[in-house]
């Protein structure tokens, strides 16, 4: 009975934390809006500073994020294939925060029927997996192969 | 009479509500002493799960890290995420908050020799822009 309602009590602080993260969520539009707007302003400020990776001009790999800013692009101009190429984890990102944001936008208008995607630790590691295997990947396949982004 | 009656109550409390008596021999298995811990949730403790900050905190983290080589722009990300990790991690010492400090700490000293690689590429720079030296 006390297992039980451990297990009510940990059901319960789950739906609290995803309606939270379902409201944080919310905002990500505005702030990646806002981030992508001074991105724009300091490449106006300082031209061609986000135009090469400077860990691939002084070390000759490419780094964790490269590909990322084209990534973004690639998606959100109707190319996903070519986003999960230049980088993963972008890819992963949006589609996982799609589907998190829309499963429990879907819940809140069921008033609750349908329960919304739960939140597990592992999407967040996950994320970091696919970051460190994507950079290894890359670099295998332009000095073993190669084979660039460009 | 009175005096035998209190007797009487003395020698009741000493031998049955005597702390003695209770705490080795009744159960004979010293887990099952209270001791200030209740036995029922010895084997049922609650896993120190993530809270909101938390997450917050390991995504700002985990997205300062390949955000790194833009420089002075990653500050956006490492510092807010280092800040709600470790509010995170004082609120519920769990492992995504321990993960997003990591993360975050990896992004800055990332962009740290970003910026001074930037700064020496600056400086021998000469009076020229950034895309003239670096292409």
């Amino acid at each position: 009975m006390m297992k039980e309602q451990m297990a009510k009590e940990r059901i319960a602080e789950g739906q609290c934390l995803e309606r939270q993260l379902f409201i944080a969520g919310l905002f990500v539009p505005i702030a990646g809006l806002v981030l992508w707007r001074i991105y724009s302003l300091v490449s106006l400020w300082i031209p061609g500073i986000f135009d090469v990776c400077l860990w691939d001009k002084w070390f000759g790999i490419y780094c964790l994020g490269c590909g990322g800013t084209r990534a973004l692009i690639s998606f959100f101009t109707g190319h996903p294939l070519l986003s999960l190429w230049y980088h993963p984890m972008v890819f992963y990102g949006i589609v996982m925060y799609l589907v998190f944001m829309g499963s429990h936008a879907v819940s809140l208008l069921s008033g609750g029927r349908i329960r919304g995607l739960a939140f597990r630790a592992w999407y967040l590691y996950g994320a970091i997996v696919l970051m460190v295997l994507n950079f290894i990947l890359k670099n295998i396949l332009r000095y073993g192969f190669g084979i660039t982004m460009k | 009479m009175d005096e035998q009656n209190y007797n009487n109550q003395n020698s009741w409390d000493n031998q049955n509500y005597g702390n003695t008596q209770y705490q080795g021999q009744n159960y004979g298995n010293s887990q099952y002493q209270y001791q200030g811990q209740n036995p029922y949730f010895q084997n049922f403790e609650p896993k120190k799960s993530a809270n909101t900050v938390s997450i917050i905190g390991m995504i700002f983290g985990i997205i300062s890290i390949p955000v790194s080589c833009c420089v002075f722009y990653n500050l956006i990300f490492c510092i807010p995420g280092l800040i709600c990790s470790i509010i995170g991690y004082r609120q519920t010492k769990s492992g995504v908050s321990l993960a997003g400090i990591i993360c975050s700490i990896i992004g800055a000293v990332i962009t740290l020799i970003m910026i001074v690689l930037y700064i020496i590429g600056l400086s021998v720079l000469r009076g020229g822009y950034y895309h003239n030296y670096f292409y």
